[in-house]
């Protein structure tokens, strides 16, 4: 059963960060090992994916806050015939598998790594951003650090989407 | 050449309006993307044109899947004269309302691989007749294994990862499963751009036997040079060599092919390789394999094995290993088919089952009207064609096919050199002028070997030899072989001049009485007789002398001659006197 | 299609009910208070109108306003699907009227999203064509395994109070690492006494059977473990379970066994 949050987790994963992010700075990059400076494309179009991303970092934020809640056991006491368990039962019984959960699934740690990740792609489109605040034209002195920084960037995108992916979970209940 | 034409249905790269993605897709692929039909600036080293389809609509606010839109846009495309190289079609199309990423949200349907929208397009276009040839690779990194199979099935020729691809894989993905044009081989109808592809992936597996079939004047030799060409691209070798065959004598075939050694037969001053052996890594091309004879057919049974392909010299002991691509052209596969005159061994090694078959041109309709321009071109002529003659281009039945288009061009060229307009009845004319013309030679057509073989002496008398050798009608030789024939007569001519003045030295035994018996002359001198031993050696040409004079016999004889005629072309080739031969100054004087 | 919603008791539910159904692509009447039928406009805004219908194609009203059939008007309703805001029937139901059997539709977050309504109105739809279409899984019982999956949580507070009771674990245990480290956290999930009554609750067979559908209907919950062994490959679920009741007591290493058998499924996903 696919859940929600997981159609979200994918949505944010595939199409935000592997086909939006990290496809346009593929096109970045081939123009730059092309020396092909004057394509306005090479920093429009970092400068439009670094505004992207902060809609899609609030996305991701919310995503990791509601994680325990839209994919623990807890969903399951919604559920037919769970929710048929009476409230003493629930009440005690609803944190103890949670609780399990967490340290089975190890989905803290794997939300505070895909936080971190996300933390580091922060702080690589805010120096990107500083550089395009500066740069009008790329040339023969600037393509170099320019360079850098878009590999910078193409990698805590994709270490970024693998903690995503970590965060993959199929099934809530078992 | 243009870059091919290509269209990808993809909801992400498809969206209308600024798109980031696909502005990134075409520069990281190489693509020029073309809108409101016309292709976009800012792409070196173009790959190809490529036209972005979403295959969806927004439906009150939500973005819904559009099959008969897309079904549509790709027919619009694939009915044009300059039709799509290669459709790219994603799988996964998601749709729904607007999320606050942007994207449709997408539903629980999309996802499933049963459901996916590209699988409905597939099914959509492989049930439609009129778009069964056009070929499809998959754009995805979803899930197919469930439904792989099924793919595969309804016409997808192949898988690609989105973000795997690049401008090299893309170029080698067209190239291997695109309909693309050629400069050279002229046309864009589907019959032939199918061709082209099966020979483009022919040439990529190497040193393999292509068997090319088609009607006469197809153009088997230009498509043969066409697999040749993009075999190159594939490490193969430069050397092309072609083999005609039709006319060819049989003792003749057999050293084209496979060569001799030196002294392997009177006449064999040296060794000389075969065309297999000096194509070696490149292409040799057999020009009607059908009229090989038949004591060649073993030998070249050895050859055709694309295990190990062996040929030997004539006089060799030993086989020498090739590496070589061998293109095998007839437009008579009922000889090739008729056991008495072929060996099934030999068919069956090529590869008849999958042979590229030309079409004829009556089904290249599209392509006569732009060969008919290419041939004026080609004659750096600029003329129009009327309505009625562009009807009766396609309208004529073409039994001789491109070749026929091209003679009628060029004699309605000949004839009306001031025209600027063609109309239907120049062609009808000159149809009328190129078939009396053929009439005649009805019996002696261009199919040439059968034709040409009738011409060989009916025995070997000395009498049958002269009027064989004087009546002999190069009409019957095919236009290709005639080129560059003039060493070879010298050659041949000069030895077999030589031939008969050393058996008639082996009689005489001395040059004046020899040249008097050649000439029955009883006046002959022995300046005259010297002169006449010299001309028999120039008539071998300034190429062929040195090996005419390996022959120390012959070497003996010319230096007698020089002693009493000084000639210093000649003399400058000659061998240094043998020990205990001297000038002999008493014969001489005759 | 014309569709009709009645919700009296939860406005809100109701509202969003309507909207995803216009969405689906129904003309949408609501009815949630006195104050009349409210009608849906293509661009997402409602409106009190005078006069709806007089035909329906489908009516979707919670069950507590079945009654209330005075507010809609007379006339053919030609279907009608009850959703429950507590627990609904979980029964195959071949005649009509049918429910929203997967869940209880309490409150926003339990109301069905946007495709499972699409999947409803092109199911009615297609009932309204004469043809026999499949039911969408909104009207169909739970998902599948949701015997396997109850009963891998009921396990794991049967092992849960087992440990927090200091007890030894005498066989292997599945995910043993994971249940050691749990240990850690027992006396941030409660204190010794609740632990102890806890205990006592789960030792009960009367705790595992009541959730599941009762005492008086055992067989007929083995009969359902049994029908998700076919589909989940999870082979032995029911026969451990009936040894679970035939004790007096539900004993820990019977407990286990069943363990085993459930969390290989788990374990698969992380």
């Amino acid at each position: 059963m696919i859940t929600d949050w997981e159609m979200r987790r994918s949505e944010l994963s595939h199409d935000c960060i592997q086909n939006s992010f990290i496809g346009v700075i593929r096109g970045v990059e081939g123009n730059l090992m092309a020396e092909r400076l004057a394509d306005p494309f090479n920093l429009e179009a970092v400068k439009e994916i670094a505004k992207r991303w902060a809609l899609w970092s609030n996305f991701a934020e919310d995503l990791f806050t509601s994680a325990i809640h839209e994919l623990s056991p807890q969903k399951t006491f919604s559920f037919w015939p769970l929710s048929n368990c009476p409230p003493d039962t629930k009440y005690w019984l609803i944190p103890v598998v949670v609780e399990f959960w967490k340290i089975r699934t190890k989905i803290e740690h794997k939300l505070s790594e895909a936080q971190q990740k996300k933390d580091s792609l922060n702080a690589v489109v805010d120096e990107i951003d500083r550089f395009l605040a500066t740069t009008k034209e790329l040339n023969a002195e600037n393509v170099g650090s320019y360079s850098v920084l878009v590999e910078n960037l193409k990698q805590a995108a994709i270490e970024f989407q693998m903690s995503l992916a970590r965060l993959s979970v199929r099934y809530i209940a078992l | 050449m243009k870059p091919p034409k290509i269209l990808i249905i993809d909801d992400l790269l498809g969206k209308e309006g600024n798109n980031l993605e696909r502005e990134a897709f075409c520069r990281v692929n190489g693509l020029m993307p073309i809108r409101e039909g016309k292709a976009a600036a800012g792409i070196d080293k173009c790959v190809a044109l490529a036209t972005f389809v979403s295959g969806q609509k927004i439906v009150s606010n939500s973005v819904e899947n559009d099959l008969e839109g897309t079904i549509r846009k790709i027919k619009d495309g694939w009915n044009e004269s300059e039709r799509w190289s290669l459709l790219l079609l994603d799988l996964h199309f998601k749709t729904g309302e607007f999320s606050i990423l942007g994207s449709p949200e997408g539903r629980l349907t999309d996802r499933s691989p049963e459901s996916y929208f590209g699988l409905q397009i597939l099914n959509a276009i492989s049930s439609d007749a009129s778009l069964s040839d056009l070929p499809i690779v998959l754009l995805s990194s979803m899930d197919r294994t469930q439904i792989e199979e099924r793919l595969a099935s309804l016409g997808a020729l192949g898988f690609v990862e989105k973000n795997d691809l690049d401008a090299k894989k893309l170029a080698d993905l067209i190239d291997l499963y695109g309909l693309l044009e050629d400069e050279k081989v002229i046309g864009r109808s589907l019959p032939l751009l199918k061709c082209l592809r099966e020979a483009r992936t022919k040439s990529r597996i190497g040193n393999r036997n292509i068997l090319i079939t088609g009607e006469s004047g197809t153009g088997k030799e230009l498509f043969g040079r066409y697999i040749f060409e993009n075999s190159l691209r594939f490490g193969r070798g430069e050397r092309f060599n072609t083999v005609f065959l039709s006319g060819v004598p049989e003792s003749l075939v057999d050293d084209l092919i496979f060569g001799h050694e030196k002294g392997a037969f009177f006449g064999a001053f040296d060794e000389r390789p075969g065309v297999a052996e000096t194509a070696n890594q490149g292409t040799v091309f057999f020009d009607e394999i059908g009229d090989i004879p038949a004591i060649v057919q073993g030998k070249l049974l050895r050859l055709l094995d694309e295990n190990i392909r062996e040929t030997r010299r004539i006089g060799g002991r030993s086989s020498i290993i090739v590496d070589i691509m061998i293109l095998l052209a007839t437009e008579r596969l009922e000889i090739l088919q008729d056991e008495k005159l072929f060996r099934s061994s030999l068919v069956s090694r090529m590869n008849f089952g999958s042979r590229i078959h030309l079409p004829p041109l009556r089904e290249r309709k599209d392509d006569i009207l732009l060969l008919a321009k290419h041939f004026l071109q080609k004659l750096g002529i600029k003329k129009d064609f009327s309505q009625g003659a562009i009807q009766w281009l396609k309208s004529y039945h073409w039994p001789r096919n491109v070749r026929e288009l091209e003679l009628l061009i060029s004699g309605i060229i000949l004839s009306t050199p001031d025209l600027n307009v063609i109309t239907e009845i120049q062609f009808d004319l000159a149809r009328k002028d190129d078939f009396r013309s053929k009439q005649e030679k009805e019996d002696v057509s261009l199919r040439g070997s059968s034709q040409a073989l009738s011409q060989s002496p009916k025995s070997e008398s000395l009498d049958d030899l002269l009027e064989f050798l004087q009546s002999f009608d190069f009409h019957l030789v095919p236009a290709g072989r005639l080129e560059g024939l003039l060493p070879y007569l010298r050659l041949a001519t000069a030895k077999m001049l030589a031939n008969y003045l050393k058996v008639s030295f082996s009689l005489k035994k001395q040059l004046t009485n020899t040249i008097r018996f050649m000439e029955n002359d009883p006046d002959m001198t022995t300046l005259k007789a010297a002169s006449t031993i010299l001309d028999i050696v120039e008539i071998a040409g300034k190429e062929n002398q040195e090996k005419l004079l390996e022959d120390d016999i012959i070497s003996e004889i010319v230096s007698k001659a020089l002693k009493n005629r000084k000639r210093k072309t000649i003399r400058s080739k000659l061998k240094p006197p043998r020990n205990g031969l001297t000038n002999d100054s008493s014969s001489s004087k005759g | 299609m014309k569709t009709a919603i009645v919700d009296m008791t939860n406005p809100q539910r109701g509202l969003l009910i309507a909207r995803r159904i216009k969405d689906s692509g129904s003309e949408t009447w609501l009815l949630c208070d006195n104050k009349g039928w409210y009608f849906f406009e293509h661009n997402d805004e409602y409106k009190k109108h005078g006069k709806p219908p007089t035909e329906w194609d489908l009516a979707i009203i919670h069950k507590t306003d079945e009654d209330k059939s005075r507010f809609i008007p007379i006339g053919d309703i030609a279907h009608t699907l009850y959703y429950c805001g507590g627990m609904p029937p979980q029964d195959d139901i071949k005649e009509e009227p049918f429910y929203i059997q997967c869940r209880a539709v309490e409150d926003e977050k339990s109301v069905p999203s946007l495709h499972e309504l699409q999947a409803v109105v092109a199911f009615y739809q297609e009932l309204k064509k004469s043809k026999n279409p499949d039911k969408p899984s909104l009207l169909c019982p739970p998902p599948s395994l949701a015997m396997a999956s109850s009963l891998n949580i009921l396990c794991q507070g049967y092992i849960s109070a087992y440990l927090a009771m200091g007890n030894e674990t005498t066989t292997e245990i599945p995910h043993e690492e994971s249940w050691k480290q749990w240990q850690n956290s027992t006396s941030s999930l409660g204190n010794k006494k609740e632990w102890y009554d806890r205990y006592q609750a789960v030792i009960s067979k009367e705790w595992w059977l009541e959730p599941l559908g009762g005492s008086k209907r055992i067989e007929e919950i083995i009969n359902k473990i049994k029908e998700e062994e076919t589909q989940s490959g999870l082979k032995g679920v029911a026969e451990k379970f009936r040894k679970i009741l035939k004790k007096t007591d539900v004993r820990y290493d019977d407990v286990i066994e069943l363990y085993k058998i459930l969390a290989k499924r788990g374990s698969r996903d992380n």
